[in-house]
Parts: structure tokens; C-alpha cells; sequence
């Protein structure tokens, strides 16, 4: 595995990678800044995100409401700082936890073969033909709209995918010459796939994941958007993006340009990162 | 080729059914009552013991979820398409006469848009690769996968506004009832659905292309003296176009979850704002139908996806 002699050098040499990946380097720097100021929203936001302050609504920006307020006179500052909580925790988990259970289904189905893989083969069929933002709107309203069925549906929606690389890496891997070594040396199952089997087949899965997380965090923001996500009071990008835009488009452009914008820097910056990481991972492209 | 498409015909349908048997799964069989469900609030409140049997009722609740299931699945075999709407009393079959053809024609004004930027776009950039030409590319091309389209929707009418005040016209028409206001309301959802649809297949013709160019029989063809026009077309680009339409059948995925939050920007009467609007009134059996419309519309852009596949590269055979 060359690519993780290649990761502990980036690791121990931080400049010099930087220097070789310079773009990915500076979105993951500004990546990290997006999560330290959702870590310390608390002690970084100015005003409260969800006290009313009916005397100060619809202010323009200035210099006491960088980002101005809205229609309650709450400061649409500390709201887009709070609404970075949602969108990278949504972005995250249902990202570690997809990659997880899809790399997992893939990798059994893979292994299993026969029967078992065309039955799963056959529902993952059937799961890939949702759209994700139709699958995971589906089941958070039938959870009843909250962060964790938002997480839920996202996830849901993006397993199928991950198990689908994760089966044809894992096809291709099975028939490696390694693998038949392990196996007639007596290797079990568990050891095989655990030991041979998974660590060569996550390459591609983890080239995926910035693409999963870009897609999550933008079916969260779409779904909120809709009114069908994370419930108010709790600010997030996508509901602010609604809220501003009906009725106060024109009037009031900053409720919508301010979340929008931080929405659209965020997934920038994940999609600089995922091209960073493809060009790290697999320098053929 | 016939053996292919004829497989891929084949798996259609029970894909379709097993999708069906997943949406049913979602609303009936997850936890909440159906009936709390449609008549809001949790079940600690007690309904109307009327209400409540009329949708027992209506949805079939009494019977085993295997004839429930059965029986929406024969009225939509029918034409009935899952009866009639819980909120308005509509046929659904209507509703969906009214809605899917909006819908459809953004999706294939979409596809056909972008397919038109995107090829011609990402050959540029891997003909230049490497200068400013391919700079411009790369820069559109993650532009319109990073930005959210819902955001540039609501830029671009406020920009409108501000700049020309002009906005888009309020009213659907059909392209047959009033073709100038259908293209006023459709212009901003498609160019802006399409250049997220196009950011991908730029993305995937540039490299396509500057994998093939690099390949012996390219050189083959330019040194016999072929027109460099002919070698990237005919001999380049239809070897490139192969990834070029994995990569578009994925996609249509995110161009439908797209065309839903369009349609409910620009109040395009389309099925993706029907679903919204159904989902946020607990109307099941609109809900049911209209989602396997989505998946029934994402199955048959891959089958054609697949078709055209075969058409491109002959030695394609069926493989799992």
C-alpha cells in the first residue's frame, strides 16, 4: 500500500505536501477553519441565533450585524455560524457511517457470491434508482423531521452507491494472486477479507467519500430548503435560504446571499479537497 | 447487441417492483401509525373516530400489508395509478397527466442542453490541456458541481430583478399552449439544472478524451493524414463518450432531486413539486405513485443510457 507510506510523509511533512497539492492544502485549511468556528460557535457568535429582537429586524449589514438580521432580528451572522453545525455534522456522519455499512455490504456481497450477491446485487438495483434527495426526503418524513432522521435519510440514500464500488473493487481484489495465497495457506474468511481484501479495496471508496459528503451536505441543505429537514428554531443554511428567499428575495437580498454563499464555500471546498485526494489516490486520471 | 438490451429490458421491471416494495416499506411498515400520520399529530391525541376510519378505510389498513400492497400495485396496472388524492379527492391518474410532462420536458431540455455544452467543452479542454482554454473548463466544471442550484435559482431572479426587473412569468403554459411564456419560465431551471448536469460531463469528455488522444491508434489516424477534426470526432471522441454516459446515467439522480427544488422555486406544476406538496400533507397514495414515477423515470434514462452504450461500443456484452 504506497499511497499510505505517501499519507504518513504528507503527515510528518506538512509544507512540502502542501507545497505539491497547494490547492487541496488551502481548502482543507479553509475546511478546517469552517469547523473550528461550528466547534466554537459559542464563543464566536456575537448575538444569539435564535433570541427575537423585533426592534432591530431586517437591518442591513453594518458593522454591529456583519451578515445584517432578519425578519425576528436575529443576527444572520451568528445563524450562518450556528448553520455550519448542521451542515458538517450532516456532511460527516452520514458519510462515515454510509462509507461504513456500504463498504461493509459491498465487501460481503463480493465475498459471498452466488446466490447472496444477486439478491443484494438486485436491491442495491433497486436502491440506486432513487434519486437521493426523493429517498432521503421519504424517510425523513416518516421519521419526523429532526437532525438525526435527516442523517438517517441521508445515509440511506448514498449506501447503495458506496456498496456498489466497494463490490467491484472487492470482485477484482478476490481474484488478486495474494488472495488465493491467503486461502490455500488456510487463511479464514475473517482474516482474508479483514487482513487482504478490505484494505485493498478501499481506494476507491474513500476517492468517493468528498463526493458523498459534497452530495450530503447539499441534500441537506436542498431538504430544508424544502421545509422538510431540521426542524426550526435551529439555524440551518437550507432553511435560512427559504425563509429569506419567500417574500424578502428583494427586500432583504442578505438573509439569502450570506447562507447561500457559506453553503456554496463549503462544497467548494470539499470538492477541492475530493480532486486533491483523487490526484493523490490514483494519479493515472 | 439485441442479447444486451434485451437482459437489460429483463431487469427492468422486477427492479422496479422490488422499488415499489421499498417505497411501500417506508410508509407503511416503519414505526407511527399511517392513520396519525395522515391526520397529523402524534397518537397521543385521539381523532375523529370517523376520520379515522374513512382512511383506514381508504388505505386498506385492515387487510394484510401483502393485499395492500397488492391492490395499489393492480390499480396502478389499471391506469388507476393508486386511486385518488387524500387531500383533494383528485384521480391521481389526472394528477399525473397534468404534472409528469412538465417534469419530463425539464429533464430532457436539461439533458440535451448539457450534453451540448459539455462535449463540445470538455474536448477544448483536453485539446488545450494544461492552458488557459482548460483553466476556463476546470473552472466550470467544479463551479456547477459546488454551487447548489437552488442558491444560483434565487441569485439569478434577484439579479433579474434588480438589473432589468424582469421576473419569469408566474403561470405554466405548455410549449404548445404559449410558447413564449413556456420558454420565459423554462430558461432560468434548465441553463441552471444543466450546468450542474454539464459540470460532470465536462469533467468526464475532457478526461475521456485526454486518456483516448494519448492511445495508439490515434496516432495511427493522424499520421494516415486524417483531418484533426476527424480524429477527435470519430475516432477520439466516440471511444471518450463511453465513461462520458456511465457518468450521465448517475447523474440523472441528482438532476431529479434538482428538477424537485426547481420546480418548487420557479412553481413549475411539475411531479417533483407534487411530491413535495404531498409529502408535506401526508398524501400516501400520491406519495406511493409519484415516487415510483422518480424511479420509474431514473430506470428508463438508464435504459436508454444502456442502449446508446451498445450503439457506441459494439463489443459490449451483458456482464454483471
Amino acid at each position: 500500500m504506497p499511497y499510505l507510506i505517501r499519507a504518513s510523509r504528507i503527515a510528518t511533512r506538512p509544507a512540502r505536501a502542501a507545497r505539491r497539492y497547494p490547492v487541496g492544502a488551502a481548502a482543507l485549511t479553509a475546511l478546517v477553519a469552517m469547523g473550528l468556528a461550528a466547534v466554537f460557535a459559542e464563543q464566536l457568535a456575537p448575538f444569539d441565533p435564535l433570541s427575537h429582537d423585533e426592534a432591530n429586524a431586517l437591518l442591513a449589514p453594518s458593522a454591529e450585524h456583519l451578515f445584517g438580521t432578519d425578519r425576528f432580528g436575529r443576527d444572520v451572522f451568528s445563524r450562518v455560524l450556528y448553520g455550519a453545525r448542521i451542515s458538517l455534522m450532516v456532511g460527516l456522519v452520514s458519510v462515515l457511517v454510509g462509507t461504513v455499512i456500504g463498504t461493509t455490504i459491498g465487501i460481503i456481497s463480493a465475498y459471498a457470491s452466488g446466490v447472496a450477491d444477486l439478491v443484494i446485487q438486485r436491491f442495491i438495483d433497486a436502491l440506486m434508482a432513487f434519486p437521493h434527495l426523493l429517498m432521503a426526503l421519504l424517510l425523513v418524513v416518516v421519521l419526523e423531521p429532526s437532525p438525526v432522521s435527516v442523517i438517517i435519510g441521508i445515509t440511506v440514500a448514498f449506501v447503495p452507491q458506496v456498496a456498489r464500488i466497494a463490490r467491484a473493487q472487492a470482485l477484482s481484489v478476490k481474484a488478486e494472486s495474494y488472495v488465493m495465497a491467503a486461502k490455500s495457506l488456510g487463511g479464514s474468511p475473517t482474516r482474508i477479507v479483514g487482513r487482504y481484501v478490505l484494505p485493498n479495496s478501499i481506494t476507491p471508496v474513500v476517492i468517493h467519500a468528498t463526493g458523498f459528503m459534497e452530495g450530503a451536505v447539499l441534500t441537506e441543505a436542498a431538504l430544508s430548503f424544502l421545509g422538510l429537514g431540521v426542524p426550526p428554531p435551529d439555524p440551518s443554511w437550507g432553511r435560512m435560504l427559504k425563509e429569506g428567499s419567500e417574500g424578502f428575495l428583494e427586500a432583504a437580498p442578505w438573509l439569502t446571499i450570506f447562507p447561500g454563499l457559506a453553503l456554496t464555500v463549503l462544497v467548494f471546498c470539499v470538492a477541492l479537497i475530493g480532486d486533491g485526494v483523487r490526484d493523490f489516490l490514483d494519479p493515472r486520471q | 447487441m439485441l442479447r444486451y438490451i434485451g437482459l437489460r429490458l429483463a431487469l427492468f421491471v422486477p427492479t422496479l417492483l422490488i422499488a415499489s416494495i421499498v417505497i411501500f416499506a417506508i410508509l407503511r411498515v416503519l414505526p407511527g401509525d399511517v392513520v396519525d400520520v395522515v391526520l397529523g399529530g402524534s397518537g397521543e391525541v385521539a381523532h375523529d373516530p370517523i376520520q379515522v376510519e374513512r382512511v383506514r378505510e381508504e388505505l386498506g389498513l385492515d387487510e394484510p400489508l401483502i393485499a395492500q400492497y397488492g391492490s395499489w400495485l393492480w390499480s396502478v396496472a389499471t391506469g388507476d395509478f393508486g386511486g385518488r388524492s387524500f387531500v383533494n379527492r383528485t384521480p391521481i391518474s389526472s394528477l399525473v397527466a397534468r404534472q409528469l410532462p412538465v417534469t419530463v420536458q425539464l429533464a430532457v431540455y436539461t439533458m440535451l442542453l448539457a450534453a451540448a455544452i459539455a462535449i463540445p467543452v470538455g474536448i477544448a479542454g483536453a485539446v488545450r490541456q494544461g492552458r488557459w482554454a482548460d483553466f476556463l473548463v476546470r473552472v466550470f466544471a467544479i463551479g456547477g458541481q459546488a454551487v447548489p442550484s437552488f442558491f444560483l435559482a434565487l441569485l439569478a431572479l434577484l439579479a433579474l430583478v434588480l438589473l432589468i426587473g424582469w421576473s419569469p412569468p408566474v403561470i405554466y403554459d405548455h410549449v404548445w399552449q404559449d410558447p413564449v411564456r413556456h420558454v420565459q419560465l423554462m430558461v432560468l431551471p434548465v441553463v441552471i439544472l444543466a450546468w450542474g448536469y454539464a459540470a460532470y460531463l465536462t469533467r468526464m469528455t475532457r478526461a475521456g478524451m485526454l486518456d483516448v488522444l494519448g492511445q495508439d491508434f490515434i496516432r495511427t489516424a493522424r499520421s494516415k493524414g486524417l483531418a484533426e477534426r476527424i480524429v477527435l470526432v470519430r475516432h477520439a471522441l466516440r471511444n471518450a463518450l463511453i465513461p462520458v454516459l456511465s457518468v450521465a446515467g448517475i447523474q440523472v439522480g441528482a438532476l431529479l432531486g434538482g428538477a424537485v427544488v426547481m420546480e418548487t422555486i420557479f412553481g413549475l406544476p411539475g411531479i417533483g413539486r407534487g411530491i413535495v406538496d404531498a409529502v408535506s400533507d401526508r398524501d400516501y397514495p400520491v406519495v406511493q405513485t409519484y415516487a415510483t414515477l422518480f424511479v420509474f423515470i431514473m430506470l428508463t434514462v438508464n435504459l436508454v443510457i444502456d442502449v446508446l452504450y451498445a450503439v457506441l461500443d459494439p463489443r459490449i456484452t451483458y456482464r454483471d
